[in-house]
């Protein structure tokens, strides 16, 4: 295959790279319902974030609109608040989470301490 | 050729992303799949966006597409750091590795299991019957017959987590001596030692044009209440520490966060004392005090100044909240409930549980019609509150503010309506 024939036919190849990475969107959507924890989830968003980057620059290339550059960029700038907000959200869940399960830990000593008593 | 090569590296950056999301699925905990899915996908859609600008080959998408690449490589290793961080925190599973070859083991605390897992713990409707039986066995069967029958009843008896240790007493404005009268009588009766606390909102104080004369008028207005306060321990004979605090006053009132502490706060009011000096250099006026009610972890009891006898409203949700401010009202008889009123969805277990603790506590107990609905700028219908003293809630209303465009909180509650509010959240 000469390397014309390889440049002739690169508008497919293009869209052959947009449909490998529509597969890799559908890998991470598949771990981002499954889960469990909700880091899981998060890194899943993450991940989600950079296909669409790659996506939209690939998807400049084959409309030939260089307007989706733009979109590639300001999803990388949205990428990094929401990354860092879900970061301070599962923080915040943990301070408030813990302090209703201090008691039951409390408990479960005080129940050693019977146990070890009797 | 620059074409060939550009074609290659999107190749090999589509390559790269696939990999990452196959490693995202087959890797066995968050921080493996972090590991893949921020290493090898950022690579990818760097190499992605290389191979577009090679291709472009035009100024505007070179200047565009590098900016992006640099900005990926700037904030893809902070946000994954915040991430990684957050889920280590969280208690996410660490796959194959051990309690001693966790290097951060001593470092940062986190629970034992993930937050996922208490999560479902905590919520007593969904529970499985699994979880059931874990936690009906976990909890020590006490000689108090009015909760603890866990066994034969299935449900959580809270009351040795609920019962609270301390009482502590948030002073605002001038129904302050009257409120604390109220907080210290409950804490004579369950002989539990009470702290007072004076709180002055240093944020105010500096939105004002002359915080020096500000503070003044507050400490002025403050100092003459605090005999008061003081005489209020010999008079009932409860140990009362008296705490005067300056700086984040939703803080201080919520106090270190303990869940033991029964926290007893007025139902208006902030901690600039009502001194009404204006605030120029901030938008609206300070107001703070339904904030403090989710600060503090425990039972938070929003009261009138005046005591009054009669029925006590329950919205149920059937949320652990929900029933831990029950059990308090009940075992610990904050008022002198005349009637029960139960609002909300009650499956047939949670109904035969409240009639049965109802009945423990000699209080009778009915359930709100279940065509009954609220209307719609209120929390519960009037005819379930109107002549009520008090309303038990899973939350507050929002907006978190004791006046909202001139409707005071309450209103949200029912229309017109003034009475204690008892909130556990």
């Amino acid at each position: 295959m000469s390397i014309e024939s390889i440049l002739g036919i690169s508008e497919t190849l293009n869209t052959v790279l947009v449909l490998l990475i529509i597969g890799a969107f559908a890998l991470t959507a598949l771990r981002l319902m499954k889960g469990p924890s909700y880091a899981d989830r998060f890194v899943a968003i993450d991940m989600l974030t950079g296909l669409a980057v790659a996506a939209c620059a690939l998807t400049a290339l084959t409309t030939g609109r260089s307007e989706f550059l733009d979109v590639a960029f300001a999803l990388a700038l949205i990428a990094f608040v929401a990354t860092a907000a879900f970061a301070a959200f599962l923080e915040r869940k943990v301070a408030v989470t813990d302090d209703r399960f201090r008691d039951n830990g409390k408990q479960k000593a005080n129940k050693a301490a019977q146990q070890e008593a009797s | 050729m620059v074409e060939l090569i550009a074609l290659l590296v999107k190749f090999v950056g589509v390559g790269f992303l696939l990999i990452a999301t196959i490693g995202l699925l087959r890797f066995d905990d968050s921080f493996q799949r972090m590991h893949a899915a921020t290493k090898a996908g950022t690579l990818g859609a760097g190499l992605v966006l290389i191979g577009t600008m090679l291709s472009k080959s035009s100024l505007d998408s070179t200047m565009m597409g590098g900016m992006t690449l640099l900005f990926l490589i700037l904030t893809i290793p902070v946000a994954s750091h915040l991430l990684a961080r957050a889920a280590y925190l969280s208690g996410a599973e660490l796959a194959g590795i051990g309690d001693a070859d966790d290097a951060l083991r001593d470092v940062l605390k986190r629970p034992e299991q993930p937050i996922e897992k208490q999560a479902e713990r905590l919520d007593l409707q969904g529970m499985t019957a699994a979880a059931e039986a874990d936690i009906a066995t976990e909890v020590p069967v006490s000689a108090d017959p009015v909760l603890c029958d866990a066994e034969k009843s299935g449900f959580v008896s809270l009351k040795d987590v609920v019962a609270p240790e301390r009482v502590r007493f948030a002073a605002v404005g001038d129904a302050a001596p009257k409120l604390a009268r109220r907080a210290a009588e409950f804490a004579a009766r369950t002989d539990l030692p009470l702290i007072a606390v004076v709180a002055v909102d240093t944020g105010y104080v500096d939105a004002t044009d002359n915080s020096t004369e500000t503070m003044r008028l507050i400490r002025d207005k403050v100092g003459h209440w605090l005999p008061d306060l003081r005489s209020l321990s010999d008079d009932l004979g409860v140990s009362v520490e008296l705490v005067y605090e300056e700086g984040d006053a939703a803080a201080s009132m919520a106090g270190v966060g303990d869940v033991r502490e029964f926290l007893v706060l007025p139902t208006d009011g902030w901690a600039d004392h009502g001194v009404g000096v204006a605030t120029p250099h901030a938008t609206k006026q300070p107001d703070g005090l339904l904030r403090v009610a989710s600060m503090h972890p425990g039972p938070t009891l929003y009261a009138v100044d005046v005591p009054r006898a009669g029925p006590v409203t329950v919205l149920f949700d059937g949320s652990y909240d929900v029933w831990r401010a029950l059990d308090l009202a009940l075992v610990e008889r904050l008022w002198t409930a005349t009637e029960l009123r139960v609002f909300g969805y009650v499956d047939a277990a949670s109904r035969a549980e409240i009639e049965q603790r109802a009945a423990d506590a000699n209080t009778p107990v009915i359930f709100a019609d279940p065509e009954l609905t609220a209307p719609d700028e209120a929390l519960l219908p009037e005819q379930m509150v109107s002549d009520a003293v008090a309303v038990i809630l899973p939350d507050l209303p929002r907006p978190l503010r004791t006046r909202w465009y001139g409707t005071f909180w309450q209103d949200k509650i029912s229309p017109n309506w003034r009475g204690d509010v008892l909130v556990w959240t």
